[in-house]
C-alpha cells in the first residue's frame, strides 16, 4: 500500500460481455488479504462475491464554471464521502462502470473535487476489450474507443476465440488508439492481480518513479497535418464528434490519435501560459495528457498531467547527474494538430536552451 | 464532558434529556452517568436527524433499515428497503420520509406512498407542519404535498442539491449544493435568489426558533440571513458572527430562546455567540483533533451537545 494514506481506486470499464464481471469477481476472491468497497451501476444478474457494494446511478453533472467538458460524477462524491467517513473499513476501492459509460467525469472527480482528492487516488484505469467484438465495436460507438484512449492497462480478453492474425490485428488497433497503456492477453478475465491492483499509473509521479520508460512509446506512430477546425479555437460549447479531419487514420474506425512530444528544458512562465491556453482551447479533444518537463533553473523534474480542460502538476524528484534535461508530452485525443502543439510547445522554450 | 467514539458523528441530540450521538460506525450513544452503546444498523449509518421535542433519533443504514432510538433507549424499525441503502431521512408532525436512489417513501396518517423522482434524492426536508416535503435532487427540487396526492411542484436550479430546508414559517424553500452559495424561493411567487459569497458549501444550518435567522456554516464566521421581512434575504447583507479567519465554520445551533448561537469549528473548536452583538464571544471547547459536525442544545439551553468528524462527542453546561 501507498504510505499516502489515500486509498487506492481502481476503475473499471469496457463494454458489456467483454469480461468486467468476471475481472472483477477474480478481484475480489484473489488472495491479498485486500478488503475492498465495490461501486457498481447496477447490482446485476451476475453474483459479485463481496460484502461491501454500492449501487450508483452514473449521474453526470456539469460543474458550474461554463465549461461543458468539465463534468464529474455527482454520484460517486457522494458515495465516496459516504465510505471515507469510516477510516479502516476497507482497503481499496473498485468502481464498475457500465459499459456505455464515459470514463472522463470518473477520472476529472478525482482530479476536482478536493474532499475526494485529499482522501483518495485514483490508481489505475483498467479497460477490459472483447477480442472478437472489438473491431464491431469500433464501428459502432465511440465509447468503446474512448474507454480504451482513457486506459492506463488494457486487457485484451477472449484471446483464445480468435485467430492469432485477428489477435494482432485488434492489438495493433488498440495501440493505434493508446500507444501507452499497457495491454495484456488474456483469457477469462485470468491475470496476475499484481498487474491491475496498486500499479499508481494514473498518478504520473509514481508511475514514473516505478517506470521511467512509461512515456516512450511501444508502437510509435505519428499523425501530422492535421488541419485546425475554427471550432478548435474558441467555442468549445459547440463541441460534437466530427470525423474526416485532417488526415485519415491509418486504422479504419479508429478517431483517436496520439502526439509524443519531445523537447529541450523549457521556460515556466512561457509553458504554463500556454499549456493552459491550449487546454482552454482544445480540451475538449484531449482525452489524456501526461508529460516530464525540465525547466530551465530548476533542479527538480517537474510531472504534468491533464484530463480536458483540468491540468494538474508538480515537482518530482531532482535531476540526476548526467541525465539529459529534456521535456517530453504526450497527448491523446481527437483532432489533436501534431504541428501546431509542436510549435506551441518549442515556442516555450528557455531563452538559452533554443537553437 | 468528552467521550472518544472513534467514528464520525451525524448526529449529536438530545433524547429525553440525555445526549445522545447517531455515528456512521451503525451505534447511538447515550452518554451519562455510563456510556450506552445501542447497535442500530448492521453496517454504517448513512443519515440521522432528530425528532422534535427530544423524542427520538432518527437513523437510516447500508441495511435499508430507518430506525427510531426513543429515550428508553430503545430502537425500532420503522421502514425497511431491503439491500438499498437509505441515504436521506425527515420526519415533522406525524409524517416520516427515506430515499434510496430515485425514490422516496412517504409514511403519513394517511398511508404510505412512494414518489418517483428523475434524479437521486440527495436530501429531503418537511415543513414544520408536515404538509410539505422537499425533496433535493441534481437540477431540481420537487415539492409534495404530504397528504393530497397531486401533482408535485418542480424548482429547477442548475446543480447537485445536497439538502433542503424550508423557513420555520414555511415561506421560504432553501437549498444547499456541491457550490459555495445557497439558493431559495419564495413560495408565494416563486421568486429565487442566491446566497452569495462562500468561500465553500454550506453543509450545516439552524433557523432561530422565531425563524428571524438563518444561521449557516460554510465561511471563516457562522454567517446569519435575516428572515424576517417579506423579502427574506433578498437585498440584504448577511451578519458575520465569531469570524476566525485562520478556520471555518462546520456547525451552528441556536439556543432555544434564539438568543445565542453555538458555532462549531474545523478545527474542533466551539465559540458560543450573541446574535445581538457579533463582538461578545465566548469559548465553549478551546481545541480538538477534527472538524465539529453537529451541535445541539437541551431544551432547558442549558447545553451543549456536539460530536466531531473523528467521533469526540461531547456536552458542555452553558452558564446563562
Amino acid at each position: 500500500m501507498e504510505s499516502t494514506g489515500k486509498l487506492p481506486v481502481t476503475l473499471l470499464t469496457g463494454y458489456l460481455g467483454a469480461g468486467k464481471t468476471t475481472l472483477l469477481n477474480r478481484i475480489l476472491t484473489g488472495d491479498h488479504g485486500m478488503r475492498f468497497a465495490v461501486i457498481v451501476n447496477e447490482f446485476g444478474e451476475i453474483g459479485i462475491d463481496n460484502d461491501l457494494i454500492v449501487e450508483t446511478d452514473e449521474e453526470i453533472y456539469e460543474m458550474n464554471n461554463g465549461c461543458v467538458c468539465c463534468t464529474v460524477r455527482g454520484d460517486l462524491i457522494e458515495v465516496l464521502e459516504r465510505l471515507l467517513r469510516q477510516p479502516g473499513r476497507f482497503d481499496a476501492i473498485v468502481i464498475e462502470t457500465t459499459g456505455l459509460a464515459d470514463p472522463v467525469p470518473v477520472a476529472q472527480t478525482f482530479l476536482m473535487d478536493e474532499g475526494v482528492r485529499a482522501r483518495t487516488r485514483l490508481d489505475a484505469v483498467v479497460t477490459v476489450v472483447d477480442a472478437k467484438h472489438l473491431p464491431l465495436r469500433m464501428k459502432d460507438s465511440r465509447e468503446a474507443e474512448d474507454q480504451i484512449a482513457f486506459a492506463d492497462v488494457v486487457l485484451l480478453n477472449k484471446s483464445d476465440l480468435v485467430s492469432p492474425a485477428e489477435l494482432e490485428r485488434v492489438e495493433a488497433v488498440i495501440r493505434t488508439v493508446n500507444p501507452y497503456a499497457e495491454i495484456h492477453r488474456t483469457e477469462r478475465s485470468s491475470i496476475g492481480l499484481d498487474r491491475i491492483l496498486d500499479r499508481g499509473v494514473f498518478d504520473l509521479q509514481r508511475a514514473l518513479r516505478l517506470e521511467p520508460n512509461l512515456l516512450e512509446s511501444a508502437g510509435k506512430h505519428d499523425h501530422d497535418g492535421h488541419e485546425c477546425r475554427e471550432d478548435c479555437t474558441h467555442d468549445h460549447h459547440h463541441y460534437h464528434h466530427v470525423h474526416g479531419a485532417g488526415k485519415p487514420s491509418p486504422v479504419h474506425d479508429v478517431t483517436v490519435t496520439s502526439i509524443s512530444l519531445r523537447t529541450g528544458e523549457l521556460d515556466q512562465n512561457k509553458f504554463f501560459p500556454w499549456i493552459h491556453r491550449l487546454t482552454q482551447e482544445q480540451g475538449p479533444n484531449i482525452l489524456r495528457m501526461k508529460g516530464i518537463l525540465a525547466f530551465h533553473d530548476e533542479a527538480r523534474r517537474y510531472a504534468v498531467q491533464g484530463v480536458h480542460m483540468i491540468v494538474e502538476g508538480d515537482h518530482q524528484r531532482s535531476w540526476k547527474e548526467g541525465e539529459a534535461r529534456e521535456s517530453r508530452l504526450v497527448f491523446i485525443g481527437r483532432q489533436l494538430d501534431r504541428q501546431q502543439i509542436a510549435q506551441g510547445l518549442d515556442s516555450c522554450l528557455a531563452e538559452e536552451a533554443q537553437c | 464532558m468528552l467521550s472518544e467514539f472513534q467514528s464520525h458523528c451525524l448526529s449529536a441530540a438530545f433524547v429525553g434529556g440525555k445526549p445522545s450521538f447517531a455515528l456512521a460506525d451503525g451505534t447511538v450513544r447515550r452518554v451519562g452517568v455510563d456510556v450506552d452503546c445501542i447497535r442500530v444498523h448492521a453496517d454504517a449509518t448513512l443519515a440521522a436527524a432528530p425528532v422534535a421535542d427530544e423524542d427520538a433519533l432518527l437513523t437510516s443504514g447500508e441495511d435499508g433499515r430507518v430506525c427510531r432510538t426513543d429515550a428508553s433507549g430503545q430502537s425500532r424499525e420503522v421502514g425497511l428497503v431491503p439491500r438499498k441503502w437509505i441515504t436521506a431521512i425527515g420526519q415533522s408532525n406525524g409524517h416520516l420520509a427515506y430515499a434510496s436512489g430515485k425514490t422516496v417513501w412517504l409514511q403519513s396518517p394517511l398511508g404510505v406512498r412512494q414518489m418517483a423522482h428523475r434524479r437521486n434524492v440527495k436530501g429531503i426536508a418537511f415543513t414544520a407542519d408536515g404538509a410539505r416535503l422537499a425533496v433535493a435532487q441534481q437540477d431540481c427540487v420537487t415539492v409534495h404535498d404530504t397528504d393530497v396526492a397531486g401533482a408535485p411542484l418542480d424548482l429547477a436550479s442548475n446543480d447537485i442539491h445536497n439538502a433542503s430546508t424550508f423557513s420555520p414559517d414555511c415561506r421560504f424553500l432553501l437549498v444547499a449544493s456541491q457550490n459555495s452559495f445557497l439558493h431559495g424561493w419564495r413560495l408565494s411567487d416563486r421568486k429565487h435568489f442566491r446566497m452569495l459569497g462562500y468561500p465553500g458549501r454550506v453543509e450545516n444550518w439552524a433557523w432561530s426558533s422565531d425563524g428571524a435567522f438563518l444561521a449557516t456554516s460554510g465561511a471563516p464566521a457562522a454567517i446569519l440571513w435575516p428572515f424576517g421581512g417579506d423579502d427574506g434575504p433578498m437585498s440584504c447583507n448577511a451578519t458575520e458572527v465569531a469570524p476566525r479567519p485562520q478556520s471555518v465554520v462546520t456547525a451552528v445551533a441556536w439556543r432555544p430562546d434564539a438568543q445565542l448561537l453555538a458555532i462549531g469549528y474545523a478545527d474542533g473548536i466551539v465559540l458560543l455567540a450573541s446574535a445581538e452583538d457579533a463582538l461578545s464571544v465566548r469559548p465553549l471547547r478551546e481545541s480538538g483533533r477534527a472538524a465539529i459536525t453537529s451541535i445541539a442544545w437541551n431544551r432547558s439551553g442549558e447545553s451543549v451537545a456536539f460530536g466531531s468528524a473523528a467521533g469526540e462527542c461531547g456536552v458542555i453546561t452553558v452558564d446563562a
